[in-house]
């Protein structure tokens, strides 16, 4: 990145915390017990910090984070080094990440960079020249994102019991969506019980020989989605596998027996099928670590300039991150663009375009910049 | 009272039995007494068949028999041995189970209230609050008693009898572990007692804490071995992190560690070092990472078990049985 925009961004950044900074505050549970961390214009990343009420403003208009965490635990000895910063307690964290979503293929593209750059679509047409990957955040995959955060919310709710407004629901700024849980109860959970919760949503390791009840969550959908015929199965099994599987799951035979019908070719197959489309996609790595650090809540992603919004369980099927994500008093920014697919940023399309100078919301020039394919801005 | 006194000699840890105990007034230096005495012998015969498996369901003196169970607990203590502590408590936890199933489901509810967990019953159906089943499974197999096994309805998990039978006995053996190793100081005239129960205990080989060095990929567990096939198109964080610290307990060394790697599509040989030393200990937080149990590793999405894996719980169990089913052959 060049000199000129990283100090043209950097000041996007603390101007938006000189005027937001009241805003974490309010968001942020138990502030003074957290770890604080965060990653310069410089890259450099910086750990062990305590902050408080009264400072936090003063200290996010001084140091301006480019990327902003705080742990998910609280400690006695926030500043001290992880042997001794005493731990608390942590909130319960769902990360939900488009990287992690098994049934979802990213929007990929291929450039291949020669003085000019150029939209290839088979790696072999670029032979001279610099081959470029790009992975374009769009709506289409923030859709996917949504509807997997939705399955996950309402697990919490219907089996473990959360009410809706325990849940904070954010936009994670980037590629998915976070779940915060502060509640007194939960935060004393260890890593032992987390991991149980985390492989309740996910299902890693599940085995449908090992059942105990024939209405469990995962058997509930199974038969829902195998009488609904439901497009994935096809994915999986053979028209004759998935017959097979409606006889044998027909109602009032007892487990044991059913489990005898189960050859070992069909125990593996719906194995895949469970673990890929019943199980929900999250970064269990989130979840099972009681002292993670997680992006601040209302803070800006370093590499989109948005904003890990805070969203309404009721909002949530209409909730547009390119849109909804944005600064209130966004502005623009002119720059030079050597490519850029079309994007969809506040309400309006750009691109696509080449090698041109464009006008477009500042927050897209951010993520234009960090990924290599504008330079040259200037607030508008 | 005579119904109360029959549940006590049961489950004489029912929290619910100090009431009735606070009530005995007898003073433990009696039991040395000649007329008392008996119940000592008594005691330690009756973990000595315990242990054996051979404990007795019925018993002529409730009052006799609550008594036996704390006189146990001090001759169990006084062996000074977490290994008896175990056994012991181990046993306790059977017989509670098998008692236990022929209980009415209402009697069973309450001895699980009365020892802490969150629980109810409706028809012939138990719940048991998730959280409390989690942490009560422990222990128990890891394969069957995953939480996404049951059916989970607002925060309580469903069981059956047995299954709810199975986290209490659980439970208490926990509970008498703990009962066990908080006794601070036991009576003089115990050690008699207690020489005699270590005498009557077979210890299990002590092969269970001897290393396991082996470098025959034959012996590896399904898991590994998937990994170390899967070392040419790249590893996730967790299988490299697995990979190093299994080869190191089967005696690779650094550098013969850091030589596997070599095929990794992005091998970097300083990277690599620096990435071993850290999980052997040897840089940064200078924590010997252990290798992660089945449960981790089925939890990391990456266990494709076999047979043998069973009744397996850790990956270097398996090398060791499995090398010994080879020898035996």
């Amino acid at each position: 990145m060049k000199l000129r925009d990283k100090l043209l961004i950097k000041n996007y950044y603390k101007e938006y915390y000189f005027k937001s900074g009241d805003i974490l505050v309010k968001e942020i549970n138990d502030l003074e017990s957290r770890e604080f961390a965060y990653i310069d214009f410089e890259g450099v990343m910086k750990r062990h910090i305590a902050l408080s009420v009264n400072n936090i403003n003063k200290w996010l208009f001084d140091e301006v984070p480019r990327d902003f965490y705080h742990s998910s635990a609280y400690y006695l000895f926030p500043e001290k080094d992880m042997g001794q910063k005493d731990w608390q307690g942590g909130d319960l964290i769902f990360d939900i990440d488009l990287d992690h979503i098994k049934t979802y293929t990213p929007r990929v593209t291929l450039l291949c960079i020669n003085k000019e750059y150029k939209v290839i679509s088979d790696v072999n047409e670029c032979v001279e020249g610099m081959l470029k990957k790009i992975v374009i955040i769009d709506e289409k995959g923030m859709e996917e994102a949504k509807k997997e955060t939705i399955r996950l919310i309402e697990i919490l709710v219907r089996d473990f019991d959360f009410k809706v407004e325990d849940l904070k629901i954010y936009f994670s700024g980037g590629r998915g969506f976070h779940i915060h849980i502060d509640k007194s109860n939960i935060i004393k959970l260890d890593a032992y019980t987390r991991m149980e919760i985390k492989d309740y949503i996910t299902l890693d390791g599940f085995d449908i020989l090992n059942i105990a009840s024939l209405d469990n969550r995962v058997m509930e959908e199974f038969r829902k989605r195998l009488y609904t015929e439901d497009g994935a199965l096809l994915r999986i099994f053979s028209v004759d596998e998935v017959n097979k599987l409606k006889n044998i799951f027909r109602s009032g035979k007892n487990l044991s027996k059913l489990k005898k019908e189960i050859s070992k070719k069909l125990r593996d197959k719906i194995n895949k099928f469970v673990n890929e489309y019943i199980g929900v996609s999250i970064d269990g790595v989130v979840t099972v670590d009681t002292s993670r650090l997680i992006r601040v809540p209302f803070s800006l992603h370093g590499k989109t300039g948005l904003i890990k919004k805070r969203i309404n369980y009721e909002d949530l099927d209409d909730f547009n991150p390119f849109v909804d994500a944005i600064r209130n008093d966004e502005t623009f920014m002119e720059l030079y663009v050597h490519y850029m697919p079309e994007m969809f940023w506040m309400g309006e399309y750009y691109g696509p375009i080449f090698n041109s100078k464009v006008r477009v919301p500042f927050s897209l020039g951010i993520y234009l910049i960090n990924e290599g394919l504008g330079y040259g801005g200037k607030q508008y | 009272m005579q119904e109360d006194f029959r549940w006590f000699a049961k489950y004489p840890y029912d929290p619910r039995a100090s009431n009735i105990l606070s009530n005995i007034s007898l003073n433990i230096e009696e039991f040395q007494k000649d007329d008392l005495r008996f119940l000592l012998e008594d005691s330690l015969n009756r973990i000595i068949e315990l242990i054996k498996g051979k404990g007795k369901l019925i018993w002529d003196n409730d009052y006799q028999e609550m008594i036996k169970f704390y006189l146990s607990l001090l001759i169990v203590r006084d062996t000074a041995n977490e290994m008896i502590y175990r056994i012991f408590s181990d046993a306790e936890s059977k017989r509670a189970f098998k008692l236990l199933v022929n209980e009415e489901g209402d009697k069973i509810i309450d001895l699980g209230k009365a020892l802490g967990l969150d629980m109810f019953k409706q028809g012939n159906k138990f719940f048991i609050r998730y959280t409390d089943f989690i942490e009560n499974t422990k222990g128990l197999s890891p394969v069957h008693w995953k939480l996404f096994n049951f059916r989970v309805e607002k925060g309580y998990v469903q069981l059956s009898k047995r299954q709810v039978s199975r986290i209490i006995s659980n439970l208490i053996k926990r509970k008498i572990f703990n009962m066990i190793a908080s006794i601070e100081a036991t009576p003089d005239f115990i050690r008699e007692y207690s020489n005699k129960l270590l005498d009557n205990v077979e210890f299990r080989d002590r092969s269970r804490i001897e290393e396991v060095k082996e470098k025959n990929i034959s012996y590896y567990p399904p898991c590994i071995k998937k990994i170390i096939s899967e070392i040419p198109i790249g590893l996730s964080h967790p299988a490299r992190f697995t990979l190093v610290t299994f080869l190191h307990k089967m005696g690779y060394s650094i550098d013969e560690i850091i030589d596997i790697f070599r095929t990794v599509p992005d091998f970097n040989f300083e990277r690599t070092r620096y990435q071993v030393e850290h999980i052997l200990g040897l840089r940064g937080s200078r924590i010997e990472y252990s290798v992660p149990s089945c449960r981790k590793i089925r939890s990391y999405g990456m266990c494709v078990p076999d047979e043998l894996c069973k009744n397996i719980r850790h990956p270097l169990s398996y090398v060791k049985r499995k090398r010994k089913r080879f020898e035996s052959k």
